[in-house]
């Protein structure tokens, strides 16, 4: 089969969970997972008379949120009304930003398929309050209503169509989580709904021919973005070459991702464009954005997430991996460069974070936060590996020490006499007793098998009580071998 | 702008008002006069206008984020037509 001759246009509409203390426009909690019901008052159902003001938190984490994604924030933003009828929206509108939107003009970056920078754009961010929830009940006619999350402030971020495969938009979604995660503006959860997407995709052929843009909605997680993308793009590749269906003669449609099956669903046919009839919202007034506002936000925000993770990797040396793994938390991230020093290597510091102590906390189901002693301690720990007065294994025992007792690392190996032994002479008694004492493996060695040295260095490193300088052991044996070092 | 019965069916739609052949007809020379009036409005001139500016707050003066009380559920479910005492009750949406 030859390459598709299509390219793949995607765009994703994100909204996104600010998180306030209380909702957007009136002072009822904004918690998830309470009883039903039970956060809701008079301009949340909107009874005649109710008048909603907004929540300068909102504000602040929607400004604060465009900044990070790069945005304009307007000088002056203002309200208008969505209307439709839905049972979760007991207005009959949903108060939201249409011509004035609070943010434009943004950008982030993401890995492309191709290995190069793709810069993401993001055509507007804007409030709005959520609606409230649905559930069908089952072999009923009716559906249950909660309005708990009625009136939650949420920033609607689209992008521009700027990305190319449904793996883009998995990490344009991972890369807009961790933003916002790291400006500390929204908990990001997906499970939680505090993030949810609706991908738009068409297909673009090499003759000029669009397939229809669908919308896809239902999606609740990263992997269930990038099913539902391959899906319609096979689906509409099909549509198109067995009953040549393009954007001419289609309309666009909005389809519900089945998580259950990987496919998507026709839900309704938009034939006209949604018709909203937005209005300027009578019962809010347009709010001047305070620049000073601005600029105390701008100037808080922390690095964002990707340019630490190249960081990680061009100024530190550390491998790819290790980059992401240390930058996916921003309180991980910190903790590792709070524990940095002069005399140790970045690479050594993220050894042990990712491997001893993240071992520890994975077992005992804890973050980052729940290590019992300050990065500074596990930073001494990386200099004495790094000044080879402790091997890996010791390493390990003492970070045990700090971890149960809180002792200093280079205090407990000067009581327990943990350095390790680097004298030439110790060293070579040892090494000559280990091929003494393995000479069927010794010979292995000499004759070039490595794995059959491994038997020898035990030997050795057994002599020395575990604490011998592993480099050192192993030059010796080359030595004593005649082999080349 | 001139009102059609076309127009008038689509804002019924929109509003789920259902309306009679005969109510559509008695609408369309209805709203033409209402819209004839307001368009006395679209008359003057706001070329140096911001629409958005006549009462715009400054971000300073918003509400601080602290919690007020919310209803008592059996107030917040008062008036539905039908609760379950816990949820309000709709009739199932059935996509178009
Ligand atoms: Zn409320």
């Amino acid at each position: 089969m030859s390459a598709p001759a299509y390219r793949v246009i995607v765009g994703m509409e994100v909204h996104l969970q600010l998180r306030t203390r209380t909702k957007c426009f009136c002072g009822c909690l904004a918690v998830y997972g309470a009883e039903p019901n039970v956060h809701v008052c008079d301009v949340c159902l909107g009874l005649p008379g109710a008048l909603p003001v907004l929540n300068a938190e909102a504000l602040r984490l929607g400004v604060r949120t465009g900044l990070a994604l790069g945005c304009t924030v307007a000088r002056r933003t203002k309200w208008d009304r969505k209307n439709y009828f839905y049972p979760d929206l007991p207005k009959g509108y949903q108060i939201s930003q249409y011509d004035r939107p609070l943010c434009t003009d943004g950008a982030i970056e993401i890995d492309g398929d191709d290995g190069a920078t793709r810069r993401v754009r993001i055509r507007r961010a804007h409030l709005e309050e959520d609606t409230g929830k649905s559930f069908h009940v089952a072999g009923t006619k009716h559906s249950r209503i909660d309005l708990n999350r009625c009136g939650t402030p949420l920033l609607e971020i689209v992008s521009e169509p700027d990305l190319a495969s449904a793996e883009e938009a998995g990490r344009y979604l991972e890369e807009l989580r961790r933003i916002v995660a790291y400006a500390g503006t929204s908990d990001g959860n997906m499970q939680e709904g505090n993030l949810r997407c609706e991908p738009n995709v068409n297909l673009v052929y090499e003759n000029g021919d669009r397939t229809p843009i669908v919308e896809v909605k239902n999606v609740n997680s990263v992997a269930g973005v990038e099913r539902a993308i391959r899906f319609e793009v096979e689906r509409q590749d099909r549509e198109y070459r067995e009953h040549g269906r393009t954007s001419k003669n289609t309309p666009r449609s909005t389809r519900g991702f089945d998580d259950t099956t990987g496919t998507t669903v026709h839900q309704r046919t938009k034939e006209s464009a949604d018709d909203y009839r937005y209005f300027p919202e009578p019962d809010l007034p347009a709010v001047d954005v305070d620049p000073a506002l601005v600029e105390a936000e701008r100037a808080s925000l922390p690095e964002r997430p990707r340019t630490r993770r190249l960081r990680y990797v061009q100024a530190l040396q550390l491998s790819a991996y290790d980059a992401g793994v240390l930058t996916a938390d921003r309180r991980v991230a910190d903790w590792f460069e709070a524990a940095l020093g002069p005399d140790r290597t970045a690479k050594t510091v993220a050894n042990l974070l990712t491997g001893e102590v993240f071992a520890r906390l994975n077992a005992a189901g804890k973050a980052i936060d729940a290590v019992p002693f300050p990065p500074a301690r596990l930073g001494e720990l990386a200099a004495l590996v790094d000044g080879r007065v402790v091997n890996a294994p010791t390493a390990k025992q003492v970070l045990k020490l700090l971890w149960e007792t809180g002792e200093a690392p280079a205090a407990a190996v000067a009581r327990l006499g943990l350095a390790q032994v680097s004298d030439p002479e110790a060293v070579r008694a040892a090494c000559e007793a280990a091929i003494a004492a393995e000479p069927a493996a010794a010979a292995a060695l000499k004759a070039g098998n490595e794995k059959a040295g491994g038997r020898v260095v035990g030997h050795a490193m057994k002599a020395l009580k575990g604490k011998g300088d592993p480099t050192l052991v192993q030059r010796t044996l080359r030595q004593l071998l005649g082999l080349p070092s | 702008m001139h009102v059609t019965e076309t127009l008038v069916r689509h804002v019924a739609r929109l509003a789920r008002i259902e309306l009679s052949d005969g109510e559509v007809a008695a609408m369309v020379p209805q709203l033409d006069r209402i819209l004839g009036h307001v368009e006395a409005v679209a008359n003057v001139d706001v070329a140096d206008a911001d629409p958005a500016s006549a009462d715009a707050v400054p971000s300073a003066a918003l509400r601080p984020d602290v919690a007020a009380p919310s209803l008592e559920r059996r107030v917040v479910l008062r008036n539905a037509p039908a609760t379950d005492q816990v949820f309000f009750l709709a009739p199932k949406v059935l996509e178009d």
